[in-house]
C-alpha cells in the first residue's frame, strides 16, 4: 500500500512538472520592403529606387528578458546569441522559462555589452572564430550588414557596415523594448527599411570602426525590431 | 599551540601569495589584474599555449610564430629592428613589445588597442604583415594536427579545437612568463647589495623615472607622452587612435624597464638603438606639446657621471634565469616524444 501510494506521488510531481515547464520560441526574420530575407543569397529586392542585394546579416541579440507589466518574470542566463539571417538554425531562439508564466513585454540588446566585451575569450555564439570580433582593436561586432545595390560592378556600389563599439562616447549597444501577447511563439522581425532609407546610408558605404555613425546608425538598426 | 598559530599564519601568507600551484606573486608585488577564475592556470594547458606560441602554423604560410617578434632570449621581444617584421617580410609599424609580467596589465598594444589578455593573439595573426591568418584558420590547422590533438585532449577532455580554448592557452602560457628574478629584486629580498654606482643609479631613478616606470613593475602601465617628435612617415598618434579623445594624442602605454638591457631598441617606432640615447630624449631631446606628460614639462637633469650611474642601476633589472628559463622555451620535448606533425 505504501510503496503504491509513493508511485502515485511520484507520477503526480513528475507529471506536474512536465505540465508547468513552459517554452517560448522565438523566431528572428529580417524584412526588407515587405519581403522576407531567405537562405537565397542572389536575392535582389526593390526599395524606392534601388535594388537591394545582402550577402551578409549577422547581430547579437543579448541579455533577453521577459516582463510582466513592470515586473521581471524571467531573464535568460548567459544571454549571448548570434543570428545570422542566412543560417536558419541561429534565428529560432528557445527560452525554457521551467513554469508558465504571463508576459507582455521582452527587453532585449542589440550587440555586447561593455563587460563581455572586457573579458577576454568566451566560447559558443562569443567565439571569435564566428568573424564578429575585431582584431585590431578588441571588441564585438554588434552588427554586420554587408551588401549591393543595383548590380554595377564597382566597389561604390558595395555597402558594408561592422557596428560596434564599446567604450564612451561610441557605445553602440542599444536596448529595446517591445510589446508582446502572452504567446508561446513569435516572430520578432527585423526591418532593414528603415536602414537603407536613412542618411546614413546614402552618406556612406562603409562603417568599419566604433565612431559616430556606427552609434547613429545602431540607434537606427535598433528601432526595426517588431513583433508580429 | 603555537605551532598551530604559526601554521595558521604560514597559510594565510602562502595563500595571498599564490594564485595556485604554478603561478606566485613575487613578495611586495600588487595582486594581479588578470582574472584567474576565468582561465584556471592548468599545466596542460600552459604547454598547450607554448607549442602555440612557438609554431609557424599561426601564419598564413607557416613561417612566422609568436616567437619571430618575442624571442625568449630578448625578454620576448624583437631586438634590431626599430619596427618589427613579419610575413614575407612586411615592416609593420611598430617596436614589438617585451613580453612578460603580463597578469599585471589590462590593456596590450602600444595604444592599448587590446583589451584583455585572451584577445592579444588576434592581432597579431591577422594583421597583413605580421601573420595574415586568422583564428578560424588556426582552428582548422590545429584540428588536423596529431600533436595538437593530444595536447588538446590533455588540456580540455577533448581533442576538438575552439577559439576560445587555444586563445585562453596562449595566455595560460604568457602569463606564466614572470620576471622578478633581476639583481634589484634580489637586493630588495636582502641576498645582494647594490655597487654605490648602482645605489647611486636607483636614487636618480627614484628622483626622475619613477612616477611612471614604477617599482616593482618598473611600469604603471598608463599611457603618456614622453616628448618624442612624431614620425612624418608613420604618423602614429598613438592611444588617440583607439579613444579619438585630442588629450590621448601621442600618448603610448608606458613599457617596463625590466629587462630592458635587451630590449632595444627603445620607444614605440625603436627609434633609439641604444641606452644612453633614451637618456640623452629625456635630458635634452623632448619635444614640447600640448599632451606631453606632466611630469616631463622641465628636462631632465644628469650630468654624464650620473647618466652612466642610472644606466647601471637599470642594468641591474635583468633577468637572465628568465630569459633562459627552459619552461619558457621552445617546446621540444613535444616534437621530440610525438615525432613530426
Amino acid at each position: 500500500m505504501r510503496l503504491a501510494f509513493t508511485f502515485i506521488f511520484i507520477l503526480s510531481v513528475f507529471s506536474s512538472q512536465c505540465q508547468s515547464n513552459s517554452k517560448v520560441f522565438v523566431l528572428v526574420k529580417a524584412m526588407l520592403n515587405g519581403q522576407e530575407l531567405a537562405s537565397n543569397m542572389e536575392q535582389k529586392i526593390n526599395l524606392e529606387s534601388n535594388t537591394i542585394k545582402i550577402n551578409e546579416l549577422k547581430f547579437y541579440l543579448s541579455n533577453i528578458q521577459f516582463f510582466n507589466n513592470q515586473e521581471l518574470v524571467w531573464s535568460e542566463s548567459n544571454s549571448y546569441h548570434l543570428c545570422d539571417i542566412f543560417s536558419p538554425n541561429s534565428k529560432l531562439l528557445e527560452f525554457n522559462f521551467q513554469k508558465e508564466m504571463n508576459f507582455n513585454k521582452i527587453v532585449f540588446c542589440l550587440g555586447i555589452d561593455s563587460i563581455t566585451n572586457v573579458s577576454g575569450a568566451y566560447g559558443g555564439d562569443l567565439d571569435p572564430t564566428k568573424g564578429m570580433y575585431w582584431t585590431w582593436q578588441n571588441g564585438y561586432i554588434n552588427l554586420k550588414l554587408e551588401g549591393e545595390i543595383n548590380d554595377e560592378l564597382t566597389t561604390k556600389n558595395k555597402f558594408s557596415y561592422h557596428l560596434g563599439g564599446y567604450l564612451q562616447p561610441f557605445n553602440a549597444i542599444q536596448k529595446i523594448e517591445l510589446n508582446v501577447n502572452n504567446k508561446k511563439s513569435f516572430n520578432l522581425d527585423f526591418n532593414l527599411d528603415k536602414i537603407f532609407k536613412s542618411q546614413i546610408f546614402y552618406s556612406t558605404n562603409k562603417i568599419m570602426s566604433p565612431n559616430y555613425m556606427a552609434v547613429e546608425l545602431s540607434k537606427i538598426a535598433a528601432s526595426c525590431f517588431r513583433i508580429e | 599551540m603555537k605551532k598551530l598559530v604559526l601554521l595558521f599564519f604560514c597559510f594565510a601568507f602562502f595563500s595571498f601569495q599564490t594564485i595556485n600551484s604554478i603561478f606566485f606573486v613575487p613578495k611586495n608585488w600588487p595582486q594581479p589584474l588578470y582574472n584567474f577564475k576565468n582561465n584556471k592556470l592548468d599545466s596542460s594547458k600552459i604547454l598547450l599555449g607554448r607549442v602555440l606560441f612557438y609554431d609557424p602554423i599561426l601564419s598564413a604560410n607557416n613561417t612566422i610564430s609568436c616567437a619571430n617578434c618575442h624571442s625568449p632570449f630578448s625578454a620576448f621581444t624583437h631586438i634590431d629592428h626599430p619596427l618589427s617584421h613579419g610575413i614575407f617580410d612586411s615592416i609593420g609599424n611598430r617596436n614589438s613589445i617585451a613580453l612578460m609580467n603580463l597578469a599585471w596589465q589590462n590593456t596590450f598594444m602600444w595604444d592599448g588597442s587590446i583589451n584583455h589578455l585572451d584577445m592579444q593573439a588576434l592581432a597579431p595573426l591577422s594583421h597583413p604583415k605580421e601573420m595574415a591568418s586568422s583564428i578560424d584558420s588556426l582552428v582548422q590547422k590545429v584540428n588536423k594536427s596529431k600533436v595538437y590533438k593530444n595536447l588538446l585532449y590533455n588540456a580540455s577532455g577533448d581533442s576538438l579545437a575552439s577559439g576560445e580554448k587555444l586563445l585562453k592557452s596562449m595566455s595560460q602560457f604568457m602569463l606564466t612568463l614572470v620576471s622578478s628574478n633581476s639583481k634589484y629584486d634580489k637586493v630588495k629580498a636582502g641576498k645582494e647589495v647594490f655597487t654605490s654606482q648602482e645605489q647611486n643609479g636607483y636614487y636618480l631613478y627614484k628622483k626622475n623615472c619613477s612616477a611612471c616606470h614604477t617599482e616593482p613593475l618598473f611600469s604603471n602601465y598608463e599611457f603618456a607622452n614622453n616628448g618624442l617628435k612624431l614620425d612624418a612617415s608613420l604618423k602614429d598618434y598613438g592611444r588617440f587612435s583607439v579613444t579619438k579623445n585630442p588629450n590621448d594624442s601621442l600618448t603610448f602605454k608606458i613599457p617596463t624597464l625590466r629587462n630592458i638591457e635587451y630590449t632595444y631598441p627603445y620607444m614605440h617606432d625603436g627609434r633609439f638603438a641604444k641606452l644612453m640615447q633614451v637618456i640623452n630624449h629625456y635630458t635634452s631631446g623632448i619635444e614640447r606639446n600640448r599632451t606631453l606628460h606632466s611630469k616631463l614639462q622641465n628636462p631632465i637633469v644628469l650630468t654624464e657621471v650620473e647618466k652612466v650611474d642610472l644606466i647601471s642601476f637599470l642594468l641591474t633589472l635583468s633577468d637572465r634565469e628568465f630569459l633562459f628559463n627552459k619552461k619558457f622555451a621552445f617546446p621540444k620535448e613535444v616534437y621530440f616524444e610525438t615525432g613530426n606533425k
